[in-house]
């Protein structure tokens, strides 16, 4: 409820505020006096009206000259709801093309993939004797469901079948969209641990269902000095998660490595979200999305006999005992082989589970990019081989981003960011959750706190969103404010204020100047940026 | 169980499919109160009641109202667990493809029923995808393009696009195109429909198809929550050539609109018929579907560089016609795979006003993210070498290919007639559509003995159609598969396929002179 509430508070401020043509004036008062009411009709109007405001691009805005007509949107759009405005993406994406700063916000690496993956893709595209050129088979090329298969048999210590219990998609995206599509009926509830991948809350919708969120609680190492503020760990309460799963739930998404905050989910909350699933009824299933789980670059002090020996660090919730059954684990190629743009993902799972998916490819797109597929099935082996003085190119990739990750924490530090102690905590992923120190919090000039913001959740610019749009602006730095990854109920709340996801997915190039804007904070006086026009000269020393 | 499942469900239907889908089945007809029809029929032959029927019996104990006579004749079935699995087992010859393929491979026949090119795309196509992801290129295509779709592609296709219809006489006040807004591009044209069909339908709205219609039209309608309205293409049998031995009533068709037509699918070139449609029948849709504001024509265009007339016959779309008339109303949509023969990359995208592209954009951002770069960022490339460079002696790629296509189109047709079928000449696309009425085969003896879960009116206990059993009997005896187009027809009308048959002539010179001297082999 508070959901529709919010989105239709941000439509109404929305509408007052730039709404200029052929709206009908009765919805638009309707609106303004009944913002908690949530009537399809209205909607589906406001939908419609929302949708033909928002510059729908992340490079422009322009308004076309095509159209004195709106947008009457379909089912799917109107179950989007706001989702067709302007987001955090596009709205960063705004800024960066506007202002140039160093970009640590989206989470794609700025290098090449690894020589074998594209020389697999060079070579698969040139072999006329196998000419992966024309359609595969729908639920995936065989000789990628065979590599993935002889990885998986060992991950899950147990004999996958490459065609009755892989799905290959468009990328980990497509593979949570269809196990959504396959499992959710409108009404029923998703489980979210928050914060989350906004992806998620979107596909939820799509399908009909109802997000219920979690949430993971932010337990700080040490609060206690006076002016400081200390980094911490996000943990899950077992009791919040009792209180939300019930019969209602037919998804709970977890997803280790964390996206934003980097957290690996414990072997011992994992078998809580397996415990709770008691609550639930015996359809409930458990997404897991473990696309970075070749990037857990702070491991788990502890290491368990059911872990994968090709994975170290990373737990396959389907490894723990019964869970297989209740399972569709999901991952990609794209953060693993740097090659974010090949969009090649895959659902694994017991059959039950696999077959629906099975049934919906060939009318979603018929098959994923072929030559794609024989590329990736060409590097699975390889990446086994030793790289770059590794004993494999998934322990080069691990070192690879532990040292970026040290780069950027001893940035971030030195600024007055708190970061998590990785010697402690263990962490995964690509980015840095970090929390913003008082100090730093002092120096966000006035006129961007509670801005009123179309993109930002609830049509403000909370601390957070503020301090990234400040520091992107007139820092030359650009990160990713916390409050979209959160529901809209929490980020009032304030638990996102602090927060912000930096990513270091990036050339040591990028990062480095990233540290040096980011030296600029130190030496900036409370204050200093609060003239209006204060825009430095930002970026061509840093970038 | 999921909602997308249940109307893919009902789908099925449509064309056979296998029990599970019949308990489905089952739950529409019911609704209707024709209970006893299929009830009676799982219980007295062809299969056991399978426990999909207890699934669907608990279902209709869930779902509302008319469910109470229909409780009678599912709870006849045996119980058993219940769960999704086992309303979808069995799933695995479940379409026309799905039976003819392995068929095909059984018996060692030449399959001519698939449509996709057997050899490779051509050397610049290839190319264009080494540039773009060899590093020694600079283009580097390997991280995500932006969702709605890859910045040099769209840019080019608004070009490509921009230069076409003006020449069409689009007028100028259109053109030229927006990147940035009237372009979206996705995994294939099936995905780009699927995904405008998932952002403009609601449940209830009415999608017309002209038929026979490629069908995975009426499952992506179907997985949307729409009503699919059929409107056949009539044959003359006067006539000579696809083009206009398949008519469109407009009366008919006129009769099919309504307020409740949300979506008219229009495919020129037309797969299976290899018909194009000319101006005359444009400009009557046209005007059709401009007393109706909220109807939306997908113009699928697929085949628009495989035409064999390009002076008499060229490839028109409907978005320009009569100076853009309904191009407020019309997503126009192509992709690379059949124009560079290249179908496994999975590019496509649509064009037309932004209102109507963020119909694709909307979903496609969430059910993609991105569609893939590499790809995109090669057809790119491929567009405008095709566009701007000499081919093989020809003056474009363009005119190469059509060539191409029109000696194998020869090549078919020659083979055709050695089988004493009637070759319905295709004027675009690579199918043809052959007369099969003098083709005299055992149909009583293949339609008794032999089971096809996937023909249509397999649910409902229907002889098997001519022309499934002539395809099964030419892939069994005579060793070359078609695909019978009674799969691309509606129950009501399926009676049209019952003398014809589709051949794929997408394929290898020698594959097709082969399929010739097996019909030698047999008829002559």
């Amino acid at each position: 409820m508070f959901q529709s509430t919010a989105l239709l508070a941000v439509i109404c401020i929305y509408i007052t505020q730039s709404w200029s043509s052929a709206f009908q004036p009765s919805s638009r008062k309707q609106c303004l006096s009944r913002p908690g009411a949530t009537k399809e009709s209205q909607l589906r109007t406001l939908v419609q009206s929302v949708s033909r405001q928002s510059g729908d691009d992340s490079t422009s805005a322009s308004s076309s000259a095509d159209d004195g007509i709106a947008f009457s949107p379909g089912e799917a759009t109107i179950r989007l709801g706001l989702s067709t405005g302007p987001t955090v993406w596009t709205e960063f994406g705004r800024i960066a093309q506007e202002f140039d700063p160093v970009n640590l916000g989206q989470g794609f690496p700025d290098w090449l993939p690894p020589k074998f993956a594209v020389d697999s893709l060079v070579e698969a595209v040139l072999d006329s004797a196998q000419s992966p050129h024309q359609y595969t088979r729908p639920a995936g090329h065989p000789n990628l469901v065979q590599q993935l298969a002889r990885r998986y048999s060992i991950h899950m210590k147990r004999d996958i079948h490459p065609m009755d219990e892989i799905a290959v998609t468009v990328g980990a995206s497509q593979a949570l969209y269809l196990s959504l599509q396959t499992l959710i009926k409108p009404g029923d509830e998703v489980v979210l641990f928050e914060p989350f991948f906004d992806l998620y809350v979107n596909q939820v919708h799509l399908a009909g269902g109802t997000p219920v969120f979690v949430p993971l609680y932010f337990e700080p190492y040490d609060d206690q000095i006076e002016g400081e503020v200390s980094g911490g760990e996000w943990k899950l309460d077992r009791r919040e998660l009792m209180k939300f799963v019930s019969p209602k739930t037919k998804a709970i998404i977890l997803n280790s490595p964390h996206n934003p905050t980097g957290k690996v989910f414990t072997r011992s909350e994992m078998e809580t979200i397996a415990e709770s699933l008691d609550l639930a009824g015996p359809a409930c299933v458990v997404l897991s999305d473990e696309v970075y789980k070749y990037i857990v670059h702070a491991p788990p002090k502890e290491q368990f006999t059911s872990d994968s020996p090709l994975c170290a660090g990373h737990t396959h919730f389907a490894s723990l005992p019964g869970m297989w059954d209740r399972t569709i684990t999901i991952s990609s190629a794209g953060k693993t082989f740097s090659a974010t743009g090949w969009q090649v993902g895959w659902c694994i799972g017991p059959r039950r589970l696999i077959g629906p998916i099975h049934q919906l490819l060939p009318y979603v797109q018929f098959c994923a990019s072929t030559v794609i597929q024989e590329a990736l099935a060409r590097s699975l082996p390889r990446a086994d081989e030793p790289y770059e003085g590794h004993s494999s190119y998934y322990e080069y990739l691990k070192d690879k981003y532990t040292k970026k990750r040290d780069l950027l924490v001893n940035a971030l530090t030195n600024a007055g960011f708190a970061v998590p102690d990785y010697q402690r905590t263990p962490g995964g992923g690509f980015f840095i959750f970090a929390r913003a120190g008082n100090a730093i919090v002092d120096l966000i000039p006035p006129k961007y706190l509670m801005a009123k913001n179309p993109a930002a959740p609830g049509g403000v610019a909370r601390q957070d969103w503020a301090l990234c749009q400040w520091m992107a602006e007139e820092i030359g730095l650009l990160c990713i404010p916390s409050s979209p990854f959160f529901s809209m109920v929490k980020a009032e709340e304030g638990a996102s204020d602090s927060f912000i996801r930096v990513a270091f997915c990036k050339n040591d190039e990028t990062i480095e100047a990233a540290a040096k804007a980011l030296e600029r904070l130190k030496t900036m006086e409370v204050g200093a940026g609060k003239s209006s026009n204060a825009t430095i000269a930002s970026t061509g020393d840093v970038k | 169980m999921k909602s997308t499942l249940l109307r893919l469900g009902v789908f099925h239907h449509r064309i056979g499919v296998v029990p599970v889908v019949h308990a489905l089945l089952t739950i529409r007809q019911t609704r209707r109160t024709i209970v006893p029809l299929s009830s009676r029929y799982y219980q007295q032959k062809r299969f056991a009641p399978r426990s999909g029927m207890t699934l669907s019996s608990s279902i209709l104990r869930s779902s509302s109202s008319s469910s109470s006579n229909c409780h009678d004749t599912t709870t006849a079935a045996p119980a058993a667990a219940a769960g999704l699995a086992h309303r979808l087992d069995g799933l695995d010859q479940p379409t026309v493809w799905q039976e003819f393929s392995p068929l095909a491979t059984q018996y060692n026949s030449i399959n001519l029923g698939q449509g996709f090119p057997d050899w490779d795309p051509p050397n610049f196509v290839v190319e264009a995808m080494k540039r773009s992801i060899d590093p020694t290129f600079g283009r580097n295509a390997n991280q995500y393009a932006r969702s709605y779709a890859h910045m040099p592609l769209a840019t080019v296709l608004a070009q490509e696009y921009t230069h076409r219809w003006q020449q069409s006489k689009l007028p100028s006040h259109l053109l030229p195109l927006d990147p940035t807004t009237q372009i979206a591009t996705a995994t294939g044209v099936t995905n780009v429909l699927y995904c405008a069909l998932q952002g403009l339908i609601n449940p209830g709205d009415q999608v017309v198809l002209l038929e026979p219609y490629f069908d995975i039209y009426s499952s992506q309608v179907q997985m949307a929550g729409g009503e699919c309205v059929y409107c056949p293409l009539r044959p003359d049998t006067s006539a000579v050539g696809a083009s206009d031995v398949f008519t469109l009533d407009l009366d008919e068709l006129e009769s099919k609109l309504s307020t409740q037509t949300r979506v008219l699918i229009l495919n020129t070139p037309h797969n299976p018929t290899g018909k194009m449609f000319n101006h005359e029948e444009l400009q009557g849709i046209a005007n059709l579907v401009s007393k109706y504001p909220q109807l939306v024509v997908i113009s699928d265009e697929v085949y628009e560089h495989i035409v064999f007339d390009t002076v008499n016959e060229p490839h028109l779309s409907i978005a320009t016609i009569n100076n853009g008339q309904i191009w407020h109303q019309t997503l126009t949509m192509s992709s690379a795979g059949k124009t560079f023969s290249c179908t496994g990359w999975k590019v496509g995208w649509a064009v037309g006003p932004s209102h109507l592209v963020k119909a694709v954009t909307s979903v496609q951002q969430w059910c993609n993210f991105s569609p893939t770069t590499p790809t995109q960022d090669a057809i790119a490339q491929a567009l405008q070498t095709a566009r701007e460079e000499p081919y093989q002696g020809y003056p474009t790629y363009y005119d190469w290919l059509a060539s191409d296509y029109r000696h194998k189109r020869q090549l078919l047709v020659d083979a055709l007639l050695v089988a004493g079928m009637k070759p319905i000449v295709p004027n675009g696309g690579f199918f043809i559509m052959a007369d099969t009425q003098h083709v005299d085969f055992p149909y009583d003896d293949i339609a008794n003995t032999q089971l096809s879960t996937a023909m249509p009116g397999y649910a409902t206990g229907k002889k098997m159609p001519r022309d499934w059993a002539l395809s099964r009997w030419l892939t069994q005896t005579v060793g070359v598969t078609a695909i019978p187009p009674s799969a691309f027809y509606s129950l009501d009308t399926v009676d049209l396929a019952a003398n014809t048959l589709r051949f794929a002539f997408c394929k290898g010179e020698s594959t097709l002179q082969q399929a010739k001297q097996r019909f030698e082999t047999y008829f002559t």
